[in-house]
Parts: C-alpha cells; sequence; structure tokens
C-alpha cells in the first residue's frame, strides 16, 4: 500500500507545485513508482510543470464522472517511466469534486504506488478539503516571510481539526535566501521551525533553475544533481526512511548561493 | 559631528529579522487557538449554550455589556462560520 501525502500550505505562489513534481521525481528515481495527483481543479499547474501538458486525455473529473477509472486517466511521464500524474480539468470547478470522491481514486491507486503525491490549491476551501481527505500526511510549504507563516499555522491547526497527529505534518522551508538569513534580515529555518513546532521535512533555496525548468517543462531534479535539487534529494532520502540531518540542506543552500554567484559572472559574459 | 552622526545610523539599525520575530511571536500567540472542532451533532444540541458562551467571552475581551454582543452562526461551504457583532458605541 502507497503512502498518501498531500503537500499544502494555505497561502498560494510558495512552491506547492514545484515541490509536488520534484519530489515525485526525485522518489522515482530512486526506482519508487510515484502518482502525483493534481487537485487544483480549475488552476491546475501541475501538467505543465512536469512538461505533460499535451499529453492529457483524461482528467480528475472524467473519473468522477465515471466515464474512465483512474488508471486510465494516469499520464506516464516522458522520462521517468515510474511517475505517473492524475491530471485535473481545467474548465471545471472544485465543487464538482468532492472528498469521497478524492479518497474513492486514492483507494483505487493506492494499492499500485509506493507513493501518491496530492498537489494542494491554495486556501483552505473546498479543494483544500478534498486534497486532505485521502491523505495520511501532510507537507505544508511555507517561504521564510510572515504571511506564509501565518497561513501554515492555520493550515496546520485545521489539519489537527481533520485528524492529523503533529507526527504527520511536515514542514518545508522554500525559497530560503541565506544570504540574507546570515546577514539577520530573514527568518532562519530555526525560527520557522520553532514558530510552527512542527518537523522540519527539509530546506530548500531560493533559485533561478526553477523558473528555467518550467520553461523547459523539464523537473529540475531531472536535469541536475546539484544546488536545489540536492535539497530535494535530501528530502526525498527523508521520507523514504534515511536519516538525512538538515544541516545536509543549508551546506546545500550555502553552496548554491556561492556557486551560483560564482557561475552568473561567466555567464553574464 | 558628522563622526559621531555616522555612529548614531549604525546604532539605530535595527536587523528585519528581530522585527519579524516580534510579530512572528505576537502572532502565534493568538493563531491555532482560534479554531476548534466542534461535532456536528453537539454544535446543533447545544447551539444557544454556545452563543452564550461566546457573548461571554467576547464581552468580558472587549469589556463591553453582554446586550451589545450579538452572536448569528452559519453553516457554509461544510464549515460551522461564528459571526459576531459588537457594538462598541
Amino acid at each position: 500500500m502507497g503512502k498518501v501525502f498531500v503537500v499544502t500550505s494555505g497561502k498560494g505562489g510558495v512552491g506547492k507545485t514545484t515541490v509536488s513534481a520534484n519530489l515525485g521525481c526525485t522518489l522515482a528515481k530512486y526506482g519508487e513508482k510515484v502518482c502525483v495527483i493534481d487537485a487544483d481543479v480549475g488552476l491546475k499547474n501541475l501538467d505543465v510543470v512536469l512538461g505533460l501538458e499535451n499529453r492529457i486525455i483524461y482528467t480528475l473529473i472524467d473519473v468522477i464522472k465515471g466515464n474512465v477509472s483512474p488508471h486510465e486517466a494516469l499520464v506516464r511521464h516522458k522520462l521517468i517511466k515510474s511517475l505517473y500524474l492524475l491530471p485535473a480539468s481545467q474548465i471545471a470547478t472544485k465543487e464538482m469534486v468532492s472528498p469521497e470522491d478524492m479518497i474513492n481514486i486514492v483507494n483505487e491507486l493506492k494499492s499500485d504506488f509506493d507513493y501518491i503525491i496530492i498537489d494542494s490549491p491554495a486556501g483552505i476551501e473546498r479543494g483544500f478539503r478534498n486534497a486532505v481527505a485521502p491523505s495520511e500526511q501532510a507537507i505544508i510549504v511555507t517561504t521564510p516571510e510572515l504571511p506564509a507563516i501565518s497561513d501554515a499555522d492555520r493550515v496546520i491547526g485545521l489539519l489537527e481539526n481533520f485528524g492529523f497527529s503533529e507526527d504527520n505534518i511536515l514542514l518545508i522551508l522554500n525559497k530560503y535566501k541565506f544570504h540574507m538569513a546570515k546577514k539577520g534580515e530573514m527568518l532562519t529555518e530555526e525560527d520557522v521551525k520553532k514558530a510552527l513546532a512542527i518537523k522540519l521535512l527539509g530546506v530548500i533555496p531560493e533559485s533561478d533553475e526553477v523558473i528555467i525548468s518550467t520553461n523547459k517543462g523539464l523537473p529540475l531534479v531531472l536535469e541536475n544533481e546539484n544546488g536545489i535539487a540536492k535539497s530535494f534529494d535530501n528530502i526525498a532520502r527523508r521520507l523514504r526512511g534515511e536519516n538525512v540531518p538538515i544541516e545536509n540542506d543549508l551546506i546545500t543552500v550555502s553552496k548554491n548561493n556561492l556557486l551560483g554567484k560564482f557561475v552568473s559572472l561567466f555567464k553574464k559574459r | 559631528m558628522w563622526l559621531l552622526d555616522i555612529f548614531k545610523k549604525n546604532s539605530r539599525k535595527h536587523s528585519s529579522k528581530d522585527e519579524a520575530l516580534k510579530r512572528l511571536e505576537n502572532m502565534m500567540s493568538r493563531r491555532r487557538e482560534t479554531v476548534h472542532k466542534i461535532p456536528v451533532e453537539n454544535f446543533s444540541k447545544n447551539s444557544e449554550e454556545i452563543k452564550r458562551e461566546v457573548v461571554r467571552i467576547v464581552s468580558q475581551k472587549f469589556n463591553v455589556p453582554l446586550e451589545r454582543v450579538k452572536v448569528d452562526c452559519q453553516e457554509q461551504d461544510g464549515y460551522v462560520i461564528i459571526v459576531t457583532n459588537i457594538n462598541f458605541k
């Protein structure tokens, strides 16, 4: 039986879809069979980040209507064969899906996958509840900024009300700017962890690589082994049960910053 | 004098992180406790009692008489929303 994670945040633009796509790819690179589900009905993006937007035939709505089975609607990734996407529809609304629909779909898929990652929409309304309903564990994505942390806290409260224990809610700190944190101009991973009081799963540095990879439709972990991809690798290994210290992410962050500056000197010319 | 000004400016410089930490602490001290789960049966059975309790807490918190606090409950999208109206005048 596969493990079911929801990637959520409350606030929009913190990197939920980027995390879902890259985490799915990284786990699949380790040979795990992974299904990523786009629960952002109406504002879907996961297919675009994965570069699969032209391969979609059926969507979540077709499955709910009973036109096809969940397996028939899956799109296999062109490069990583053990990664599958269950796409969302752009013309439907979140109200056309219920939490029960999502539970039924995930229950049908669960036995065939090692990991199911559900990309939640922003907000705490119907779309959020749909994404959370079939999940056993939640990954909260936040940035080190007050509005994102405040929304993350609200979402943690809601998840606890949905029956999630603190152990099943994990935190990813995204868009971390090492040089700002070092200068005391930004909250550190320790500050955020202390405020939200949940387990820190990983720290991902802010990187230009994200925009470049989205432009190409190729998740960055498929192109690089270092930099930000290393953070995703650390996170995937932690999810697989390995003991990888958080300090390793900060080394990545630091290296990424120094190396990035050095490389950019040559790129400009 | 200009030399003194330089030092003054530097000593006045306040880290934005310290400011963020202070605000974060303030926000966290009152955020998550606002979410309480009430089973539907309990809520429908005791809605009047819950309303009275909300009125009591709000009137104490804002130091206004009980009769100036109005509470209404609405179900929306699966959540119960407690609307509280306080007349301060």
